[in-house]
Parts: C-alpha cells; structure tokens; sequence
C-alpha cells in the first residue's frame, strides 16, 4: 500500500518495483521527479540502481568501514588555536557592540524552529545552541557544538552525538538528551509551521536518548552527512520551556517573538535580553555559564538600518560597529578609512542566466553552439569589476566557491571572453547576420527576451549583455518584471520565457546540484532551463550515494563539466561575502562560515 | 452640529469597508510573503504550501476578508506574518516616536513659516520676499532622499572627520549609555531638519499667498482709513482671517502626524509608522499593512472631519447644517 501522503514511502515503493522489475531506471525517474521532493533527496533514493543496490545488500560489508569519528573540542580547540592565534589569549571585558543591516525588515523571530532567513539564523544560533557548527574557515567540516563529538556506525546511518554534560539553559536547568529529542520531535511535527520539516522528514527518520547525554539519530538512508547538509540547522530547545504549550502556538508566542525575554531560553553563549521596537534594536548579553568560551562584551546590539547609504555612512562615524554588506561600491571607500576595516569572503551567492530548453516554449537554444556562444560574448570580468566594483569571481563550473566540488580549472572550455569566437561559432552553426544586423537562421532570428526580477542591478547586468551580444548579431530585450508577481510565476510555474537572469543562493557545501540540473526537475526543483542529460542524471545520483568524501567529490566534478559544457544556464560570477566593522572590534573575524563565530573573543577597545 | 458629525461618522463605516477591501486585495495580489521560501534548497514547495494552509493564507481571498473584519470588529488586528508580534503593539510601539517626530516638525515648520509668510505678504516683492520666495521653491523642490543623506554626509560624517561637533547618523537615541535629554533632542535635529525645509515651503505658499489675499480685502482699507495702526490692522483683522484656511490645512494633516514620514525615517533608521509601513509593504506582511491601513484611512477622515468643524467654529459665517 502507497501511503499518498508520504512521498519517501511512495518513493521506496517506486524503487520496489524497479527491484522486481516492474519499470525500469527512466521510469523510475520519472515517477520519483513527480513527487513533489527536493531533488537533493530524490538523489539518495539513487540506491535503487544496480550498483549501489549490491552495496547495500549485507554480503557486500559495511558501507562506511570503521565508521566516522568527528572532530572532539580539543582537537578543535586546538586548531582554532592555530588557525586563529588570538582564540587562545585574554579578553579585556566589556563594551557594546552594534550590528547594523541594510534590510528592511527586523528580527523575525527568537525561536530556532522559525528562524528562516539571514540574519535571523545567525542572531538565534547565538542563543541556542546546535548539536553541531561548522569550521569557520569554510568547507563542510564538523565541529562540537553542543555535542561534544559525533559518530557515524558503519551502517552509514546511524548518528551518535555525546552532549556536553555542563551545557546549562540560561535559566539553570541542565541541557539533556530529553531537551534534544523534544527539539528534533517538534521539528518533525507539520503543525509546528517551520519551514524545514519537510527535509527533516525525508532524511531524518528516528531518534532516540541513549542515556542523559547521548544521541542516536537514524538517517533514512546512509547518505552522505545529509542529516546535516540538509538539516545544518539540529538546533536544541527546552524542553521544560515549552512543553506545556500546543506547537500551533509557539510562532506566536511571546517566548517565541521576544517580547517575553524570560522565556527565550537557550543554552548559547549569548542569552536574549529584550527587543525595543521603540528603539529599533534587539538585545544580547553574555551568558557568563556557557560551557566553552563565554564572550566578554557587554551587550551585543542589533540594529536595522533601511536605507543602505545611510547605514554605509554609519559605519564610516562609528554609529555602528559592524555592517553587513556594504554597498560593493562602497567597500573600497569604506576600506581606505583608518577605523574601518571589510572582510571579503567567497559565498554561495552567484549571478547566472538560464536559456529555456523546452523546444514548446522556444527553439532558439537547442543547439550548444548557441548557448556557448552566448557565453563567449560576454565580458564576464569587465561586468563584474563595474557592477559588483569587483568583489567577487568570474565563475569557472557551475559549483559556487565554497561548493565542495569547486574545482577551478577543471572544466572545459574555459569561457573566456571571445567575441570572435562566439560569432565564427554562431556562423558555423548556421547563423548568418541579415540586413538589419540581426543574424538568422531558416527564417528565425536571433532575437529573444531577457527576464528578471526589477531592479537597479538587474537593469545593469542586462543592458551589459543586451551590448555584448549586440556586438555578435544577437538582439536581445531586457523584460523586467516584479520579482514576486511575473519573474517568479515565468521562472516556476509557467515556464513562458525565452532566458531567464538572476542570482541564486545556494546555501549548501555539499555540491549536490540534481534539483537545479537534474531530469524532471523543473516543476520541483529549480530547473527552470529543463536540462535533461542522462550522464547527468547517473553522475549525480552516483554521487549523493557515495558516502567516500573524495570519490564523491570526483563524481560531482564529472557531473559539473557536463552541465559547464551542455550549457543550459550561463554562470556568470560567485559573489563575495562581505562585512564591514570598526577596528576597535579586536579579533572580530567574520567568515564564510559564520558572521559571529568569532563573538566570543572579541574585545572592544576604546 | 451634533446631528452633522453623527451624519459624518455614520458615512465613516461604508468609507472604511472601500478602503480597506481595495487595500486586501491590493495586498494579495502583491504576492504571498513567504515567496522568498521558493529560493530556500532545504524547503520543499511542500513546506511552503503547508505554512500557507497552516496561516490560513490560501483560503479564498473573500473568505478572508471576511475573516480579518470580524476579527476586527472584535478589536484584533492579527498578528504580523513576518515576525508574527501582535500588529496592534507594534504600531503602538513606534506610535509615539512618529508623533514626536512630526509634531515637532510640523510645530517648528509653522513658527518660520507664519511670520516669513505674512512679513513676505506684506513686504511683497522686495527683496525679502523674492528671497524667500526662491528659497521655498527650492526647499519644495529638493527630494527628502537626497536632503537626508547630505545631511547625514556633512554635519555626522564630514564634521566628525574634521573634528567639529557632530550629529548622530540615525537612531533614536546613542545604544552605548545614552537615552538622555539632549541625547534624544541630537537624534531628532537632523530628521527634523529634512522634514522641516519642504514642510516650510509648503506653509510659506499658503500663508503668503492667503495674507495677500486678505489685506487686499475691502474691510481691511476701512480699518486703515479708520486710522488704526499698521500693527492692529495686520495682526488684528487680516492675520486672523487669513488664519481661517490654515486650521483647515491643519486638520487635514493631523493623518500625516500619525503616518510619520516614510523617507526620512528609513534613511535616518528612525523606528516610527514611516518606517513600518514601509518594511510591511516591503514584506508583503498582508495583516500588517491591513492594521496600518485602517488606522490611516480612520484618522484621515476623522481629520477630515475636524477640518469641517474647526473651519464652522473659526469663520461663524459658515453653518455646518
């Protein structure tokens, strides 16, 4: 029996009948693309496919041999030591620290579960604690948090984390297993309304407290640290805190929205003191009995500014302290200044456009030479040295700088900007330039619309292009649109556009592209292009069931050249990150991997 | 008079329906606000279709209209869809930073622009009045966004870089310790100054060209050829009709007090209506920008309605019923 509403159930039933024959690997495919799942876990159900089958069968031995031990806090005390010199020396305490942000809105919540956007994640994991964090350098490595250390069975699957036995919430009360299960329950729970229970559900499948202060999760596959790839978020509440209220009501509740502060309980190294809608600021303050290093500062302030020249001009008289991202025309400004400083790293943001392959919607872009021409043309750096001043890097593959499969150099071709190239290829493809400039080909032409979202920095990137491939005979019509009312609905549901451009987050080092490139993603993924190649498909499924770290790394570097050769989208740049903050903040070290990692070290120096 | 404002209130409550549909459906076509969930790899379209459901967002748009008045008749205004606080103690807790901000600047704009008004009426086209004439043009004319940020650039970040004394960029008061006094009067100088030079113009045209109008009125030669002072005639008699469209004016922009301005507070990162009214549109926070909607349209036509009696209690001449 298929259960309708589960689709790792219905998904587990397609692999069956794939097992005994019933339909075959397209089929399956197929089928599993229509489920309504994030390809990144479509992927894992891969298993299903000869090869890993009989690895997963119990003659062929364990699948991770030995298992896996994470890092422990010592050895990762010791190379934070190394890595970054001052987290072994003394703090003078004291002082304010004010974090300003050019958005609109403010913090949208103080409770982990509905912490969805930046920098609400980041403010939120300052209070509460995760089972596990990430280096700070970068990359996709582990590090204790509140466990102390982590193991992975041989199986593949089985997680057991050993929590720090002195971890206390801010109230007092000591962190248990019992807090955890509680924590990962609640995120399993639909009703809860948190926007990451549906890929805690498809690849976290039971938990259970070994003892006080141990952890055993059980992921639904042995799929390669997906449990933290997808869920990078094991946050861990109180359970004495909100066990007695129905989860339909925690989004709104006090304990939840701040304005209760004595019911914001966590057990991070910063506890929550209040928010002043009168003032505009949430605030932090140390929490002194924090099992590791507690942070000396006084208070730690968050604050919005709107409009994003005036925050600039904040930074610069020491109204703030730290800003995050600054205008990019203004860093180098901002650089120059005495007090100021700004630290640029790669993130996993990138400007891309993406040809539409559905022959329904248009023809123009069948043939590669097209979409690689198009790319060609381009003056890739000049555009981004103008629009973003710099701060960023021309994107070689389509794995964004702190992918795990970002592998510069590997592909082929290296798109570099070639305008006669780009025009002999459009010639030999059959292109020829008419009377009006515009090259066309059996009573086509060239000429095809450019959507993406209004905006100031779209309308440059687009007039950009229109130029460029002016210049090779291409005549191409910015269409900006309203991001939520046009460019989106085109992009996810209807499909109707010519290429599409825009910048997308990909907020994962695991390298797992399958639901932007994979087959029959287009409807559940982001594959607006409809990109469909079999090698594609078999690399990148190899790939998220290999649990051996380097071997997947090849397969996705495989997979990536295909989609760097084939061409259904056109990368443009990975941008950096980049935070700019006052000098009297000593060791404040911002990174790819946290803004605020560094909090517990920093000193405020007058 | 009793029966009029009755009369004026009752047709309040079919205005209110108009303007708050209109405002619903606006909102709601604007798009859910929680599209940005799509961009999210670890949400499925799944999870967003379940907040939905779970907001009760994905009802028919009717239905929830309907919904969102009786709760209202009820005295709740929801919650927000973006940091899910009550929308009634968020519009309160910026309420008063807003009145204190656009009292003051209306305040201050009516004390320069009722003697600089009437002293250009009365000296027309000498110098001083073409002056002041082309200053309100150009005070009219500069945008606030661009006034505000050459604020910001010369008296907080050029004069602290030269040493001098220097304002605070934005904010309400100084995080580090302040909150005092003269901490806030520091906050509010530049804010006020960006809202204060248009608001002036704005007062000086009206005023200017109402005072001419009246001193040249019939009743205020005979009071100059009765042989009363310069004085007596100006301030007496044609100050004070002259005054009779300016309570008008003033009714009508007691909404504007409440508003707050939605430019310079963003640029001065001043918490006020302005503010939130922008950031809830920004968000598509349908329930907020609801709750802000009703508000408005609720004090406009009660500034409406004050303008109408305040105008009949000034000027006896007009009878309300």
């Amino acid at each position: 029996m298929v259960n309708e509403k589960n689709p790792v159930l219905q998904l587990s039933d397609l692999y069956r009948r794939f097992e005994s024959g019933q339909i075959d690997r397209r089929t399956l495919l197929a089928r599993a693309g229509m489920l309504g799942l994030p390809a990144a876990v479509l992927t894992n159900f891969a298993r299903a496919l000869p090869a890993a089958a009989q690895d997963a069968s119990p003659e062929a031995g364990p699948l991770l041999p030995g298992g896996f031990q994470s890092m422990t806090r010592d050895e990762f005390t010791a190379r934070l030591a190394e890595d970054y010199p001052f987290t072994t020396e003394e703090q003078a305490p004291g002082g304010t620290v004010i974090f300003g942000i050019s958005q609109s809105s403010s913090l949208t919540t103080l409770m982990p579960p509905f912490a969805n956007n930046f920098p609400t994640q980041d403010f939120v994991l300052l209070v509460f604690d995760t089972l596990v964090g990430s280096y700070p350098a970068g990359g996709a490595e582990f590090t204790p948090a509140l466990a102390d250390s982590f193991e992975i069975a041989e199986d593949g699957q089985t997680y057991t984390f050993h929590l720090n036995p002195n971890a206390v919430f801010h109230d007092g009360t000591p962190v248990t297993s019992a807090d955890v299960v509680f924590s990962l329950e609640s995120l399993a729970n639909p009703s809860t309304n948190s926007d990451y229970t549906g890929t805690f559900n498809m690849t976290v499948g039971s938990w259970e407290a070994i003892d006080d202060h141990t952890v055993q999760i059980v992921a639904v596959d042995a799929i390669p640290q997906i449990v933290f790839f997808a869920n990078s978020f094991l946050y861990v509440i109180p359970k004495h805190i909100w066990e007695g209220i129905p989860v339909e009501n925690w989004q709104t509740d006090p304990g939840a929205t701040g304005q209760d502060p004595s019911r914001v309980v966590g057990s991070g190294p910063f506890k929550f003191a209040g928010i002043d809608e009168g003032l505009g600021i949430a605030t932090f303050v140390p929490n002194e009995n924090f099992y590791d290093k507690a942070p000396v500062i006084e208070q730690f302030i968050f604050q919005t500014w709107p409009d994003d020249t005036a925050a600039v001009e904040a930074l610069r008289s020491g109204d703030i302290d730290i800003l995050d991202s600054p205008i990019p025309n203004d860093v180098a400004s901002l650089a120059e200044q005495e007090n100021l400083e700004v630290a640029l790293f790669p993130s996993y943001l990138y400007n891309y456009f993406g040809y539409n392959l559905d022959p329904e919607k248009t023809t123009l872009f069948q043939e590669r030479d097209v979409r690689q021409a198009l790319i060609f043309a381009l003056d890739r750096q000049a555009m981004l040295d103008t629009i973003y001043a710099g701060l960023g890097q021309i994107a070689d593959g389509p794995q964004p700088v702190l992918s795990e499969a970002f592998e510069p150099g590997a592909f082929t071709p290296v798109y570099n900007y070639d305008p006669e190239l780009a025009a002999s290829m459009l010639d030999a493809a059959g292109w020829v330039v008419g009377s009006d400039g515009v090259r066309e080909k059996d009573g086509q032409k060239l000429s095809f619309e450019l959507i993406y979202g209004a905006g100031q920095v779209g309308d440059q990137i687009a007039a950009a292009m229109q130029d460029y491939w002016r210049a090779i005979g291409v005549e191409m019509t910015p269409a900006p649109g309203d991001f939520d009312t046009v460019y989106l609905p085109a992009l996810t549901e209807t499909f109707d556009f010519d290429v599409f451009m825009g910048a997308f987050n990909w907020a994962s080092p695991n390298g797992d592209q399958s639901a932007m490139f994979m087959t029959g993603t287009r409807e559940t993924g982001f594959n607006s292009s409809n990109f469909s190649n079999a090698e594609y498909d078999e690399l990148s499924q190899a790939a998220n069931v290999e649990l051996d770290p380097e071997k997947r790394r090849q397969l996705l570097i495989q997979a990536s050249q295909i989609v760097h050769e084939e061409a259904p989208v056109g990368m443009l740049w990975f941008r950096d990150g980049r935070v700019g903050y006052n000098v009297r903040l000593k060791n404040f070290t911002p990174t790819a991997n946290g803004r605020f990692w560094s909090m517990a070290w920093v000193e405020v120096q007058s | 008079m009793i029966a009029f404002i009755v009369r004026r209130l009752l047709q309040m409550i079919p205005l209110l329906f108009g303007i708050t549909l209109i405002t619903f459906v606006i909102i709601n076509a604007a798009g859910s606000p929680f599209s940005d969930l799509q961009f999210d790899p670890r949400v499925t379209p799944a999870d967003k279709e379940r907040i939905e459901e779970n907001l009760g967002l994905n009802e028919p748009l009717a239905k929830r209209y309907v919904i969102w008045v009786s709760n209202v008749l009820r005295g709740d205004l929801g919650y927000s869809l973006i940091n899910f606080r009550p929308v009634s103690d968020r519009i309160l807790g910026v309420m008063a930073n807003t009145l204190i901000l656009s009292g003051l600047s209306l305040l201050i704009s009516l004390l320069i622009a009722v003697p600089l008004g009437i002293y250009a009426a009365v000296h027309r086209n000498s110098i001083i009045d073409r002056l002041v004439n082309l200053t309100a043009v150009a005070g009219y004319a500069v945008p606030t966004v661009w006034l505000g940020l050459l604020l910001i650039i010369l008296f907080s970040v050029k004069f602290s870089e030269w040493g001098l004394y220097s304002l605070p960029v934005g904010g309400v008061q100084d995080l580090r310790g302040g909150g005092g006094f003269w901490d806030r009067v520091e906050h509010l100088i530049l804010p006020i100054t960006a809202l204060v030079i248009p608001q002036v113009a704005v007062w000086l045209f009206y005023i200017r060209s109402n005072m001419l109008e009246t001193i040249r009125q019939d009743y205020v030669r005979t009071a100059n050829a009765k042989g009363l002072g310069g004085r007596a005639v100006l301030y007496r008699h044609a100050f004070r009709n002259a005054l009779i469209p300016l309570v008008t004016l003033l009714g009508l922009s007691l909404p504007d007090l409440f508003a707050g301005a939605l430019i310079v507070e963003n640029i001065f990162a001043y918490p006020g209506m302005g503010r939130l009214t922008v950031s809830a549109i920004g968000d598509k926070d349908h329930t907020m920008v609801m709750g802000i909607t009703l508000v408005f349209a609720f004090l406009v036509i009660i500034g409406n309605l004050l303008a109408d009696i305040l105008y009949a209690v000034v000027d006896p001449r007009i009878r309300l019923d």
